[in-house]
Order: structure tokens, then sequence, then C-alpha cells
């Protein structure tokens, strides 16, 4: 580490920064009752970041010895010097002080070969113990440990380390002369917080929904969004919050600051600290302190999400939403653990109130049916008709399609059962109307 | 590189524990990817990845392990921690390796190496496409481009004896147009590569690319949202050939069908499609941004008619799933890296040319909607269900293509939209991507000529 701050010194490197993420991980998963395919992983990558008159260079490796370092420097500074764009960049100083998180759970040391089999193969066996019908399943366990080492020139050093947990079971049952498959998958730092049984059950409920499905005439519909297809449109959408976003024309929220954007029952929330996310973190990309926030107040857009750069071209602080997507990428902004905050409606009042509608329990193409500059979607879903206030037929083959900020202000309800997976959440939501396609 | 006596000290390790089969991968890629915003380099972005990736397979059984330390201390260490969870270590003495390299003619030859180019000049020649994309209209409010390059050198080697390497340079060039009016804003996006050096982009006239981009995004601003329901669609060539891909060709991948996940498990021979569809995947089209001379399993990229007139004639197949299905290769495991076991996935996949005439495809249509370009999409193989979205669309009135509009998409299932394709036309071109699946993301093409799918499901509102 030292060597590569003096030799980018050496090369001509006002300040620099080294982030480098190690990585192990193990998975196994399962096909016709035994181990499929089982890995056993690690790795090391070393991503450079330097300031040189000025501008930002990037380049990274995972090759450590001398020639490497050299190369790894030679290349930043070629990218810097290319760089044409006139906005102040940033190393940053450090400071502040960070939250304390404990995310390493000490299980992963115990977890050897015999044991991650038998945690997967246990899934398997819950799931056919539960299922006459069962023509199939896959199951996949992985346990990984990540640590994150931000350090740079002007003396900052921070570490972070967690351990992800995810359970994944996918049964595949007939449904006449077809089949059908339905999934739940969980995440966690923690081992003894993943619920298998429920992980099995959920995947149970949610193949179950796929038998007997009828179409439904195309119209415009009361839609009840289930938690975690309302937590799909608010991650998919996210790019609208980001600064950068805003600052190269692409956000839709542009002259929404403190005003409303959404019906005064939403909220919505980036929470960087909860423990059980592997995707919290003490400190952002950029080794900014993060900080709780609310995105949406009662409805109210409270601002965009900064890094150092997009902030200094505001005039304001960052709010420590620096991101990589992953260790190899440039620094851009993203959310932590984003989430639409709980109401107080239990589902079935969700349901009753809706009294004729659907409630849309899956969509499917949400990374090409959906733009982020836009709002505008239109997505394969799964559904269950509501009729007077009940649930009723299964629903298949139909498209959802509408506008996700118009979305926002058609919100009449929010639920009580807010779920995460991975790192979005939402409780089930209230739609006055989308429009549905069916037959 | 690994020498060969370090290659051979693995798979003898590897195979001490009862595996039938080893496999060494070993990977050492450079990339680079200059982005341009606003006619500006915003990020220059680049590195080394290197490591080395070990199978081990037991009847249907797979070990995978990896590591970017080539010492072979950690060689050793990741084989013998995949080795043991099948069994323990015996007396590896009688293993009898010969490898030998096994040397090919390169099918795609590369003129200019990403390195060869200055910067420099690669920048100024994407500063035409953002040229091109802002002087369209005044209606263009931001524009990228960027250029990605990719130098990947991979050694294969394994316990049948195989040792081979190749060297594979992908360059692709992308643009996006944003148009604004007031609130209300579009994109349009285009992005050619292929398996080439440089000469690629100095062979495209990326003023045009950036006009072509430019168009779509200002046509969409000024379209009404399309309607919903079911109807006639004609799906123009080129990326609309992602209805293919994404239809069928993922059912048609080994890693579905070997374990009876997909909805064409045991059809072959059978009648699948409309007699008019013939597709095909070629991994030997020279240069194509799907093609390879040698797949990640080490096997020769192959052109392998999946269709023909409705009948279903093959799979792709890896050698892993090529084991429950007692079938062999057909030179169709790939992989993104080292980091990713090998599977069955597709190369260059396209509706082959038919002999409906384009303009009758067109006429034939009473009501329903032109999809002249198309995004990304999506498919459950177990079902079939699948989706995907047009970026730019028509609405066809008494045979002709009458407003734009947007927001549209189409669903349904693979072995309904297969049988009602039935018109095909003569002016089939390929577009390139980048297709996700179980072993990561790898380029692929997807093409066809023109086509008419009787009646679909069109999201819209």
């Amino acid at each position: 580490m030292e060597l590569v701050f003096k030799k980018a010194k050496e090369a001509g490197f006002e300040a620099c920064e080294l982030y480098q993420v190690e990585n192990t991980t193990t998975n196994v998963e399962t096909s016709h009752g035994e181990i499929e395919q089982h890995e056993i992983s690690g790795s090391n990558t070393m991503a450079f970041r330097g300031l040189y008159n000025g501008k930002i260079g990037y380049s990274y490796t995972q090759k450590y010895d001398e020639d490497s370092i050299l190369q790894l420097i030679a290349d930043a500074k070629e990218s810097a010097i290319l760089v044409e764009n006139d906005d102040k960049e940033f190393i940053y100083c450090g400071g502040t002080t960070y939250a304390q998180l404990n995310q390493y759970d000490n299980t992963i040391d115990t977890l050897g070969s015999d044991e991650v089999i038998d945690i997967v193969m246990g899934l398997d066996k819950m799931v056919a113990d539960s299922m006459d019908d069962l023509k199939m399943v896959n199951s996949y366990f992985e346990a990984e440990t990540v640590k994150v080492n931000i350090s740079n020139s002007h003396g900052l050093n921070l570490t972070h380390c967690n351990t992800k947990f995810m359970a994944y079971t996918m049964p595949i049952i007939p449904n006449g002369d077809e089949l059908v498959n339905g999934f739940d998958y969980k995440i966690n730092t923690a081992f003894n917080k993943l619920d298998m049984q429920q992980i099995v059950n959920c995947a149970i409920a949610n193949t179950r929904r796929k038998l007997n499905c009828v179409s439904i005439p195309t119209g415009k519909y009361t839609v009840v969004l289930e938690n975690l297809t309302m937590a799909q449109f608010l991650s998919c959408m996210r790019a609208g919050f980001f600064a950068d976003k805003k600052q190269e024309g692409k956000s839709k929220l542009i002259n929404s600051i403190e005003k409303q954007i959404a019906s005064t029952c939403v909220n919505i929330m980036d929470n960087p600290h909860l423990e059980s996310s592997p995707a919290s973190k003490v400190f952002d990309d950029e080794g900014v302190a993060t900080y709780k926030k609310h995105i949406v107040e009662n409805g109210i857009f409270k601002g965009f999400l900064y890094n150092l750069k997009t902030a200094a071209k505001d005039g304001v602080q960052t709010t420590g939403n620096a991101s990589k997507a992953g260790v190899k990428a440039p620094i851009k902004i993203d959310t932590t653990n984003l989430y639409v905050d709980k109401g107080d409606m239990e589902f079935d009042e969700l349901i009753t109130k809706a009294d004729n509608g659907i409630l849309i329990t899956d969509l499917a193409g949400l990374h090409s049916g959906a733009n982020d500059v836009t709002g505008d979607f239109s997505l394969a879903a799964r559904g269950i008709l509501i009729e007077n206030g009940k649930l009723t037929k299964n629903v298949h083959q139909i498209t959802v399609a509408g506008n996700f900020y118009e979305m926002l202000n058609n919100i009449i309800a929010v639920g009580n059962d807010l779920t995460f997976r991975a790192a979005m959440g939402s409780p089930s939501v209230l739609i006055s109307q989308l429009s549905i396609a069916g037959e | 590189m690994l020498s060969t006596d370090k290659i051979k000290n693995v798979l003898k390790l590897a195979l001490s524990t009862g595996g039938d089969f080893a496999e060494v991968f070993v990977e050492d890629t450079i990339r680079k990817t200059i982005v341009l915003t606003s006619g500006k380099v915003e990020t220059v972005n680049g590195g080394q990845d290197y490591g080395i990736g070990i199978r081990i397979c037991k009847g249907l059984k797979s070990m995978y392990g990896y590591t970017s330390d080539d010492s072979l201390e950690s060689l050793l260490a990741t084989t013998k921690k995949i080795a043991t969870a099948l069994g323990k270590i015996s007396d590896t003495e009688h293993i009898n390796l010969n490898l030998i390299e096994n040397p090919f003619e390169n099918a795609h030859t590369v003129v200019q190496v990403p390195n060869s180019v200055q910067s420099s000049y690669k920048i100024s020649k994407l500063k035409e496409a953002h040229r091109g994309a802002t002087e369209y209209s005044p209606e263009i409010t931001q524009v990228d481009v960027r250029l990605m390059e990719v130098d990947q050198k991979v050694q294969i080697a394994n316990s049948t004896g195989l040792l081979t390497h190749d060297r594979r340079v992908r360059t692709r060039v992308a643009v996006e147009a944003v148009a604004s009016k007031g609130e209300d804003k579009q994109t349009g996006f285009i992005a050619p590569g292929a398996l080439a050096g440089f000469e690629f982009v100095e062979g495209l006239d990326l003023y045009k690319l950036g006009q072509e981009a430019a168009k779509t995004a200002v046509t969409m601003l000024n379209a009404q949202y399309c309607p919903a329901g079911r109807m006639p669609v004609a799906i123009e060539n080129g990326f609309g050939g992602v209805i293919f891909h994404e239809a069928c060709g993922h059912s048609l991948e080994a890693t579905s069908v070997a374990p009876g996940k997909s909805v064409f498990t045991g059809k072959l021979g059978q009648q699948i499609a409309n007699e008019k569809v013939t597709a095909i995947d070629d991994g030997t089209i020279a240069n194509a941004w799907g093609s390879i001379n040698i797949d990640d399993e080490g096997n020769r990229g192959q052109k392998n008619v999946l269709i023909e007139n409705g009948i279903l004639k093959s799979y792709m197949i890896d050698m892993f799933n090529g084991r429950r299905m007692n079938m062999s290769s057909t030179g169709s495991g790939r992989r993104e890296s080292y980091r990713y076991a090998p599977t069955s996935r597709m190369t260059n996949t396209y509706i082959a040319n038919g002999n409906d005439d384009n303009d009758e495809i067109i006429k034939s249509i009473k009501y329903g909607l032109y999809a002249k370009k198309m995004g990304g999409g999506s498919v459950n193989a177990v079902t079939g269900e699948f989706n995907f979205a047009v970026v730019e669309g028509y609405i066809i009135n008494n045979g002709k293509i009458d407003y734009p509009v947007r927001g549209a998409s189409l669903i349904g299932t693979g072995p309904e939209v297969l049988m009602n394709i039935d018109m095909v036309g003569t002016n089939l071109e390929q577009a390139q991507g980048m297709c996700g699946s179980a072993s990561g993301l790898v380029p692929t093409n997807v093409g066809q000529p023109l086509i008419r799918v009787s009646e679909i499901t069109v999201g819209g509102r």
C-alpha cells in the first residue's frame, strides 16, 4: 500500500486512493435431489483512483507483483490525462466519525463443505416433505465473507467486514400438461436470522399461485402492489433520486425539491445502517460517513443523493451516497437499503378497500420494460383477481403499464407488511389505477 | 498463462478424490471503457482481470473453485478444497496425463488490438457520434457515448489431454441520446459491436450512429402511449431477434433442457414452431460479436441448426449437461470469466431469411403494431413465459405504418409465439447484446428478418 502511494506520488499524482475488496465464497446448488454444483473460491481486487492535475484517473488489477502495480499507476495516469470534464474532483480527507455496525457472523468459520451441503439438502427435503405433487426442486445456499478497505494518501484507512448468507429454493410442480415454478430467497448477514422454514413456505406459496390461472380483459384496474413488487419498482426507478442524473438532465425530479411528488402517506427511506443487510455500510465508497435519511417524507421530495463531486457542483454537502457498481467501476451514486416505510393498514384491509381490481404478485422484465429517466413502465406480470374485496382467481399473461411518478401520486394507502429482499423493501400499497393488458 | 507442469500438478490433485474429469481455465483480460458525457471525456476506466478457475466433475456433480493467485501453493490449495468435497485424497501416481497443445486456425482476424491505437484518436472518433446525435435535433438534450474494449487471453486444459489457448478481442460503441420537451423525456440507444479490434470502429459511420440514436429519442418524444391488447405484430430485423432469443433460445440451452426444466425437453424431431421458422445458432460467423474460435471448455465453435422448417433439430449443449443428456458438446460452453463455471449459452442466434415480401408483411396487417426497435427481455424457461420491451413502435392501420407509439411491451409463451410466426421476410440482420444467465454475462448476437406474429399480447395503456 505504502509502495503504491509512493510510486503514485513519483508519477505526479496529487492524491490517490486504494479500494480493495477481498472475498471468499462457498456455495452449493442441488438438482434432482443431489448436489449438482459446489463452489469454493476467493479473490482479491485492487482499484486505484488518483488526482492528477485536478482530474481523476482510474484503474484496477487482480495481479499484485511490482510490474502490475506500476502498470496500475501508469493506466490511471493516462486515464486522468484524457479526462475533459472540468468538475472538481476529490480524494476524501476524512475527519468525520463513523457509526458502529457489527455485520460479521463468525458462524461462517464453522461452515465447511459438509455443513453447507447439509443446509441445502435440508431445504430440498423441507420442500419435498410439504408438497405431494412436487416434480422437482432446486435449492441454493451461499456463504460469503467480504472485506472492503479504503485507504488514501491523506491518511484515511477504513475497513468494513461483513458476512452474507443466502438461501434460495425453487419448487417445480405440474399444472395440467405443463410445469410451473415459484421461488423465494432471503439474504442476511447473520446465519441464524435466515429462517429456512419461512423461505420454504414462501416458495411453496409463490408456486401454488401459478396454478389454474385465468386471463382477464384489457382495461384500467385498481391495483394492490404486493410488498416485494412495489420494492422492485422503487429499486428500478431509483436513479431519479441521484444528483448525477439530475445534473445530466436525466431526472424528472429536477424542479421538485421540497415539492409534493407522492401521496402524503408515502415515505421513502435510505438506511445504510440495517444490521441484517449486506448492502449496509458505515462509510460510502469515497470513505464518507453514511447516515439514514428520508428521500420522500409525507409525499415531499427532500432532495437528491450526493457524492463529493456532485455535491461540490451544487454547493451542498455530500449525503454519503458515493457508490461503485462493483470494485472495478468508477464512483457514482447509489442508495444503500432503499425502502418505502410501513403504513398502518393491514394487508387484508388493502384488499377490502380495493374492492374490485387486481393484486400484482410478480413482475418480469424490469431491466428492459421500465425507463428510469421517464418513469414509464410496461411490464409482464402475474397476480390474483380481487372481487368484492376478496382475493379470488390466479391471473397470468398480463402486463401492467403506467408511469412511476404518476403512480406515486396515485397511492391511496400503504400497508404495514414492510418486507425486505436484498437491498430493497416495501409494504404492499393500494393504487387507484393502472393499465392492464390481458385478453 | 500457466506452465504445462503446473497444470498437470493441479489436474492430478483434482482427480485424486474420484473425479472423472478435471479442467483448468486461465484468464488474463485487459478491459478499457471510455465514457463521453455531453461530448467531453467523463471517465476512462480499465484494468486487468486475472485468475484461474478449476473444475472437477464426478458423474452428475460439478465442483468449482477459483483464485487470482497463480502460485502453485494457492492453486493446489483451491483444488484441494473442492476435491476433498468429493472424497478422500488417494494416490495419484497411476494418473497418466499427456497434455498436447491443440492448435486451430484463427477464424476471426484482429487488425488493430486495443492498445495499438492512441486513446486520443479513439476519443476523436467518439466525438463524431456525439456530434451526429446533437445535430439531429434541438430536442436532444443529453448524449452519452462509450467505447468498450476487451482483450481476453484464455488457456484451457483438461484431463482428457486437451491443452489450448485463444485470444478474444471485442470492441463495442454505445450511444444513448435523451430528447426533452418540458418535463417529458425519451431516450434512444444503439450499440454495435464485434469480435474485432478498433478497425471495427473505423468501419462505422459514427455520425450516422449518433443520428440514429437521436432519431429514436425524438420520434418517441412525439409519440403517444401504445394501446394495450391482443393484436398482430410485425417485428423488424436486427435486435427484433431478441424475441427468438427469449421466447425460445434460452429454453433450448442444455442448462434448462438436461434437468427437464425446459418446455422443449424431449421434443427433438417434433414440430415446435411454424413451418416458416428456421433458427440457427452460429458461433463461426467471422468477427461477429457472439462468435468464438473455441468455447470456454476448449471445444470448437459450431454452426448449429436449432429449428428447421418448424422441426426441433438440436439443443445447445455444454460438456457437463451433455452427460445427463448422453449427448456431446455443440461448442456452447461459455462463461463471463474465470469466476464462473461454464454452461450452455448462445453465440449468434437468429431466425433465417424466409420468402415473404417485407412490404406484404406490413400490408397484411389491418390493425396492429410495427415494432421497429426492441429493447431487452427475459424468460422463465420452466413455463416459457417471456417479455420484452418495444423501444420504437408504430401503429399499423389498414396495411400502412401510421403513427409512433411509446411504452409498449410484448408478452407471451415460447411455444405459442413460435407457432404464431406466420410470415418471415428477407432482410436478415443481426444486432449485439449482452446475455445474462447462470455463467454470467456473455456477448451474443440476436437476429432475424422482418417477421409477423399473427397475435400476441401488447402491453400499453
